[in-house]
């Protein structure tokens, strides 16, 4: 069991809008731990509080009822931010800087000296393929180049966690490919990433876990693996050297081609059911396949709110 | 206190790369160029009308700077969403307020040095000479900055620029008028009355910027005693103070979505 560096322990926050200021819950009674050295994905539609839910953490806000700690200290307490790097969904910086004056600025205010600030700037602006522009005020960069940026800044003090919010944003795909191989790279550094998004593909493919919020409300929340081996669609039979007909009760053919077919059953008794008149009728099987849920099902099905 | 001077830098390279900043100047330099031709115009000694306008022109454009400045200084950066990134690393909220307000004041200083010594030179070469009582009035336009950019500054951390800007702007003329609320309350009418009462703490809260205003003093040569200046210093600093210990506070407070 790893330490968690990000505990949400019923964490509630409303807003009031309006003439009367009635107030409108945006998260309610969160509950969930991030554990260090996972990378973790809060996904959720959109409103679905993802955003807010980081900015309390980062301390931006504060929580109307229960308890939010970070890094061992209560959310907000600066000391907290001392090993997080954060980039806020679509950032913004100040436009009359270079990328070289606003990463001396930064280092500045996480405590680095001039000589490290320096050789983490050059590193950073390298390795995010901004280099060049390194020297060109803000207010001429793409919305793509600004979250690189975004994400050098975040890199900047070596953080023991990665706070994202819709790092992908605004990307194109080889931007998309450039932020999930730094996050993966960070994570074999060590470093814990928590990250918000909704672009669903990227979360499978780096996440080792998920929270899933819906309407301010935790859906889902655990080990990407687990939460996703739980859910088994159906199976999936290659066999080899079957007499030609139909296949038995409650399974489906997919395929056939020549001597080969593929076969879908439902459950795993049925599988191993199959896979036994098969050997009888003297096929041989090539494989099973448990077909399982991917991130997307899972998502859309808590966004629907249907029961497992 | 390394990360207010980084942010105190940071507002101070943001004022000097502003366009506005040097059109203030402009407008300030212009005013004591051409405050001798004025003076062409009016009965009386030549040189106290320059130097009347001058000192006016210093005062107004410094207190123009603080207020013109300092009202966007929290909430651009809310607005602006700039504030996430700088308040996403190890930096307090107070330490961001004294960092803007530090900024602010140098940018205020910065100006203020640029117009005095453009008024000495002025001066000197127009007249020959730079009377020393005009350093005791042109020393107390620090403390009057110090004054309005604290309330600039907290009234930019609840509100918007707008808003700001006519709040701080009255404060700046209430501020000069304050003496008044003192006099009425010492009236013999009134004396003991709530009215009384009432006009008293207000002028105990609010702020008092003709303490800070010897340029006719200083025109007309008159001896300001030491202590007087350090006296009017000593309530600028405490009251700067406690407006920003307020500024704080509110802004500590805020929900920044």
């Amino acid at each position: 069991m790893s330490t968690a560096l990000v505990s949400f322990d019923h964490v509630s926050k409303a807003f009031r809008t309006g003439f009367l200021m009635r107030s409108v819950a945006v998260v309610e009674d969160l509950c969930f731990d991030v554990g260090e050295g996972t990378i973790c994905g809060l996904l959720g539609p959109n409103g679905a509080g993802k955003t807010t839910s980081l900015r309390l953490l980062v301390g931006l806000m504060r929580p109307d009822r229960g308890a939010l700690r970070v890094l061992g200290r209560e959310a907000g307490h600066p000391e907290s931010r001392r090993e997080m790097g954060f980039l806020p969904e679509t950032p913004y910086f100040y436009d009359y800087l270079t990328a070289r004056e606003l990463l001396d600025f930064f280092g500045r205010l996480v405590g680095l000296a001039a000589t490290q600030r320096r050789r983490r700037s050059e590193e950073l602006l390298e390795r995010l393929g901004i280099a060049r522009a390194g020297d060109v005020p803000l207010r001429k960069y793409s919305k793509g180049m600004l979250q690189r940026l975004g994400l050098a800044q975040a890199l900047l003090a070596e953080p023991r966690l990665l706070v994202l919010d819709e790092p992908m944003s605004g990307l194109d795909p080889v931007g998309r490919r450039l932020v999930r191989d730094i996050i993966l790279a960070e994570r074999a550094r060590g470093t814990t990433v928590l990250f918000s998004s909704h672009i669903l593909q990227d979360a499978e493919l780096i996440c080792s876990n998920v929270v899933i919020l819906v309407a301010g409300k935790v859906r889902s929340v655990g080990a990407l693996e687990q939460l996703l081996s739980r859910r088994v669609k159906h199976y999936e039979l290659s066999l080899e050297g079957l007499p030609a007909g139909a296949p038995p009760e409650g399974l489906v053919e997919i395929a056939r081609e020549g001597n080969q077919v593929l076969w879908r059953t439902r459950t795993l008794d049925e599988a191993e059911s199959a896979i036994a008149r098969a050997r009888a009728a003297g096929g041989r099987v090539l494989s099973m396949t448990p077909v399982r849920d991917t991130l997307e099902d899972l998502f859309l099905e808590e966004v629907r709110g249907g029961a497992r | 206190m390394s990360a207010v001077w980084a942010i105190a830098a940071n507002t101070f390279r943001e004022a000097i790369r502003d366009r506005i900043l040097y059109l203030i100047l402009f407008f300030s330099i212009a005013v004591i160029g051409s405050s001798e031709a004025v003076s062409l115009l009016a009965i009386g000694d030549r040189q106290r009308i320059v130097e009347d306008l001058s000192l006016f022109s210093i005062q107004f454009f410094g207190v123009l700077t603080c207020v013109f400045l300092g009202i966007s200084l929290l909430s651009k950066e809310v607005e602006r969403r700039t504030v996430y990134n700088v308040l996403s690393k190890p930096v307090s909220r107070a330490a961001f307020v004294l960092g803007k307000g530090l900024g602010l004041y140098l940018t205020t200083a910065a100006l203020t040095a640029s117009m005095t010594a453009v008024f000495a030179v002025f001066l000197r070469l127009r007249f020959g000479e730079f009377p020393p009582a005009l350093w005791r009035a042109l020393a107390l336009f620090p403390f009057e900055y110090l004054v309005v950019a604290a309330l600039s500054l907290l009234v930019s951390a609840f509100t918007r620029p707008l808003l700001a800007a006519l709040l701080a702007g009255t404060l700046v003329v209430i501020g000069h008028l304050s003496e008044g609320l003192k006099l009425l309350a010492a009236q013999p009418s009134v004396a003991g009355t709530f009215r009384a009462k009432l006009s008293y703490a207000l002028y105990y809260a609010l702020p008092n910027l003709e303490r800070f205003n010897l340029k006719d003093a200083a025109i007309h040569r008159d001896i300001i005693p030491f202590t007087y200046l350090a006296e009017a210093a000593g309530y600028g600093l405490a009251y700067a103070a406690a407006v920003m210990v307020l500024a704080v506070v509110v802004f500590d407070r805020r929900d920044l979505l």
